[in-house]
């Protein structure tokens, strides 16, 4: 009887210690199995939101920090809007191929093209031939005043050459020869860098210690920049450069680091990069005036939806600028950390 | 068995269900993880495969659009005609088929450019061979030309699509080889993992089943020798086996209990046996002495009635002597038949020796005399009977036979401080002192002691009657013989006071 009692305690199949750990090894098993299987499923499984629309966005380059701001920006508003952008961009600066991506966008029926534009007949035509097919455009920070886009979104350029001439007095306390040195895209904006000029200069009208010596128009960016700044550097009694776009800014800096200027030439540049923002913290270049390419990004995204929508939108957007110089250098990189290599 | 029963999961049944359910269990999973990572990476280079075949498709109806186009535009043949109308067809049927998908793909998103362009082609070229037909050779120059650019642009997207699919496909291919390695290792430990694990669980079930199956055999092997001294079985488990085991315990029990039973009753018959055996040789012998009594004692009886009888037939006659010498020869013989065992008093042997002289006298008349001296406060005392008398024969016959002169014989009966004295003297041949040694000599003999008639016992027999009554074991203590050869023999026969019989009063204090 002592032993059918004995055995009545144990009930199962196995006795409880080997139960316990049959168990476990079972449990592991299987948690092990449905993890894997729950992550592949994950990995495997995109979500698939239906988007209303096909933006189609073409930047004007591929490298240029700004831009690919503008498509960081654009990229979010899409997220958050839920709606689909293209994104187009040519190697380097071209025009034409610019005018190509608006000609496959209106082939392509999107439903909305944001691009920067170049105040010209060619381009002004396919712009009017998408807003003919019912594609809405908006210009990114190059307008096509002419053209029958929807919107403008940029800096206003007048403003941002009239901060520059503010920051240069600054620096240089109303005293210096300023050489200007234009963005290679000059026969494309014209108008825009003429604008800045503009701008630039009439802040410096007051100041009679300060005159504009000469305005380099390069040829091909990057190529001779070096160039123009040995030029700029020859010339006599230039100690200080107003450069209108990033990489002049950057070459610039370069340049006057090679030549040992550090310290006598004033540099107030345009844009922002990490190495710009190495030169400013090292004290080359005073500072710089920058958009906000984010903001037009994100801003084109939404005044677009809100064409689509409500068919209207406000024709101009100022996206604002600011100045980074050594003063706020590192609370610009923290709110902006996108430029860190 | 029905299906009820097939159904129900009792011990043993749910033991091996439980096991199978694991094993399956665990191999299923294993398979069946195995199968998704195989599944996964087939649908993965499927879903890259689909899109190069469309693209490829698309390329080529593009390809057989223009070309076709341009051999109509160059012949106007109508069989170029419809060579443009079927890829025409063909092209439409790839661009219909295109299902909708995502947008927020940057792949989809040109997917979707392609097609709409490829639309815009088919317009176009469509344009043309209208405009061609209708000999408008302008326009459909202009709609050539911009096929020709759509198809351009159409040629970049599907290189650019390409080039970003080899791009991510290789991406892709390196993170899923990296993967299928990762996996391929997993599989791999999880496989061994749960065969290891299949290993162990067979092994042990199979141990913990049969175990108690393997136990119960062993007893059950030790029950068929026969040695049912074996340890109750105790298996551990609650299933039939359990059950199995219990009934063999109780089995094993009710055996040997059984066979102790067995045991006790053959030990008890055999006692029964022996004891009838013994009553049997009891009665046996019983039977023998009885008739031995009995043959002993139809002489004597017959015998005794005989002289009773011619006593009073003497006495019937007149002659008184006669009579009363048979009376005496009676009584002599009725004392005799009384038997040895039964003690008798003093005074019972005085008057039966009185009986015997009575007959001496008047066989011998007046050549012996036998004269009494008796203390009359012995009288009573109780004595093994057929004492004295054999004495006082063996006196006259030894002593006084053939003897010359007159004999005479002397019974005194005196006590002294240990001892009732009963001497008988003589004054005949007296005896030599070996016969003296020889009677003194007797020791106990129980074999010798049976068989002695009542009549003519000797004075051996005297001696050793006595050392029996008294519980003595030397002839001396009861008996002293003082003899002197040709002037007599006195015999002394001591009684003690007090012997093993408490029946035998105390006299004279």
């Amino acid at each position: 009887m002592k032993t059918v009692k004995q055995a009545n305690q144990d009930n199962g199949v196995f006795r409880p210690k080997v139960r316990g750990w049959l168990l476990a090894a079972l449990l592991l098993l299987t948690i092990i199995n449905m993890a894997l299987l729950y992550a592949k499923q994950r990995e495997n499984h995109v979500p698939v939101t239906p988007t209303q629309f096909h933006f189609y966005m073409i930047l004007q380059n591929s490298v240029d920090p700004f831009w690919q701001d503008v498509r960081r920006g654009a990229q979010d508003a899409a997220k958050a809007l839920n709606v689909a952008i293209e994104f187009r961009a040519p190697q380097i600066n071209n025009s034409v191929e610019e005018q190509k991506y608006i000609d496959i966008a209106t082939l392509s029926r999107v439903d909305g093209i944001m691009t920067p534009a170049v105040n010209n007949p060619d381009f002004i035509k396919l712009i009017n031939q998408a807003t003919a097919q019912g594609i809405p455009v908006i210009t990114l920070e190059n307008d096509a005043k002419d053209s029958q886009r929807q919107a403008f979104i940029g800096s206003n350029s007048f403003m941002l050459g009239a901060a520059a001439g503010k920051l240069l007095n600054d620096a240089v306390h109303g005293k210096a020869q300023v050489a200007v040195i234009m963005s290679s895209e000059l026969e494309k904006d014209a108008l825009t860098q003429n604008m800045i000029i503009n701008g630039f200069s009439s802040t410096l009208k007051d100041e009679p210690g300060i005159k504009v010596v000469k305005i380099y128009k390069p040829k091909i960016k990057i190529l001779n920049t070096e160039e123009i700044t040995l030029a700029a550097l020859r010339q006599e009694g230039i100690n200080a450069v107003f450069c209108l776009d990033a990489i002049t800014t950057a070459s610039v800096a370069q340049s006057i680091v090679d030549f040992n200027k550090v310290g006598k030439i004033t540099v107030i540049g345009y844009g922002i990069t990490s190495e710009i923002e190495n030169y400013i913290d090292k004290e080359v270049i005073y500072g710089s005036v920058v958009g906000n390419p984010y903001v037009i990004g994100y801003n084109s995204v939404k005044s677009m939806l809100e064409i689509k929508q409500n068919h209207t939108t406000s024709s101009v957007t100022d996206s604002g600028l600011q100045i980074v110089d050594k003063a706020n250098l590192k609370q610009y990189e923290l709110l902006n950390p996108g430029n860190k290599p | 068995m029905n299906g009820k029963e097939f159904f129900r999961l009792s011990g043993l049944r749910k033991k091996l269900f439980i096991y199978y359910f694991c094993v399956i269990a665990m191999m299923g999973m294993t398979s069946y993880y195995s199968y998704y990572n195989a599944k996964f990476i087939l649908d993965k280079t499927n879903t890259i495969f689909m899109d190069y075949i469309q693209l490829n498709q698309l390329y080529e109806g593009i390809n057989a659009l223009e070309s076709n186009l341009e051999t109509f535009l160059a012949t106007q043949s109508s069989e170029a005609l419809l060579n443009y109308y079927n890829a025409n067809n063909r092209l439409r049927a790839i661009t219909d088929g295109r299902p909708p998908s995502s947008l927020q793909d940057a792949n989809n998103l040109m997917f979707a450019d392609i097609y709409k362009m490829t639309e815009n082609l088919i317009k176009e070229t469509d344009a043309a061979v209208i405009a061609k037909r209708g000999r408008n050779i302008e326009e459909y120059l202009a709609h050539f030309s911009n096929s020709q650019k759509i198809s351009g642009y159409i040629d970049m997207y599907i290189n650019d699509l390409l080039y970003n699919k080899l791009a991510t496909g290789s991406k892709q291919y390196e993170t899923t080889a990296l993967r299928m390695n990762f996996i391929l290792g997993i599989n791999a430990v999880i496989l061994i993992a749960s065969l290891l694990l299949n290993m162990l669980l067979a092994l042990y079930l199979t141990y913990r089943i049969t175990k108690p199956l393997v136990r119960l055999a062993q007893a059950a092997k030790s029950i068929a020798q026969e040695d049912y001294n074996i340890a109750a079985v105790s298996v551990g488990t609650n299933d039939e086996i359990a059950v199995l085991t219990q009934a063999f315990n109780q089995m094993v029990d009710s055996i040997r209990n059984h066979i102790a039973k067995l045991i006790q009753q053959k030990k008890t018959e055999e006692r029964l046996r022996e004891q009838e055996i013994q009553n049997l040789t009891m009665k046996n012998l019983l039977k023998e002495a009885e008739l031995k009594a009995l043959q002993a004692q139809i002489n004597p009886h017959f015998f005794f009635n005989t002289l009773n009888h011619a006593a009073q037939l003497a006495m019937i006659e007149g002659a008184d002597a006669s009579s009363t010498f048979i009376q005496k020869a009676a009584e002599l013989f009725r004392y005799s038949l009384k038997g040895l065992d039964q003690p008798v008093t003093l005074a019972d042997e005085i008057s039966n020796v009185q009986s015997y002289s009575y007959i001496l006298k008047a066989r011998f008349s007046d050549r012996v005399d036998v004269y009494f001296n008796v203390n009359e406060l012995l009288l009573d005392t109780m004595m093994p009977g057929l004492i004295i008398q054999p004495v006082v024969e063996n006196a006259l016959i030894h002593g006084i036979e053939g003897l010359d002169r007159k004999g005479l014989i002397y019974l005194n009966v005196q006590y002294s401080a240990q001892n009732i004295l009963i001497d008988v003297i003589d004054n005949g041949r007296g005896m030599n002192e070996q016969k003296k040694a020889e009677i003194l000599a007797i020791r106990l003999d129980p074999e010798k002691a049976r068989g002695y008639h009542t009549t003519g016992l000797g004075l051996r027999n005297v001696v050793e009657r006595l050392m029996l009554f008294y519980n003595v074991s030397d002839a001396s203590e009861v008996m002293e013989i003082y003899s002197q050869e040709g002037a007599g023999t006195r015999v002394v026969l001591k009684l003690p006071w007090k012997g093993e019989h408490d029946d035998v009063p105390i006299v004279g204090s």
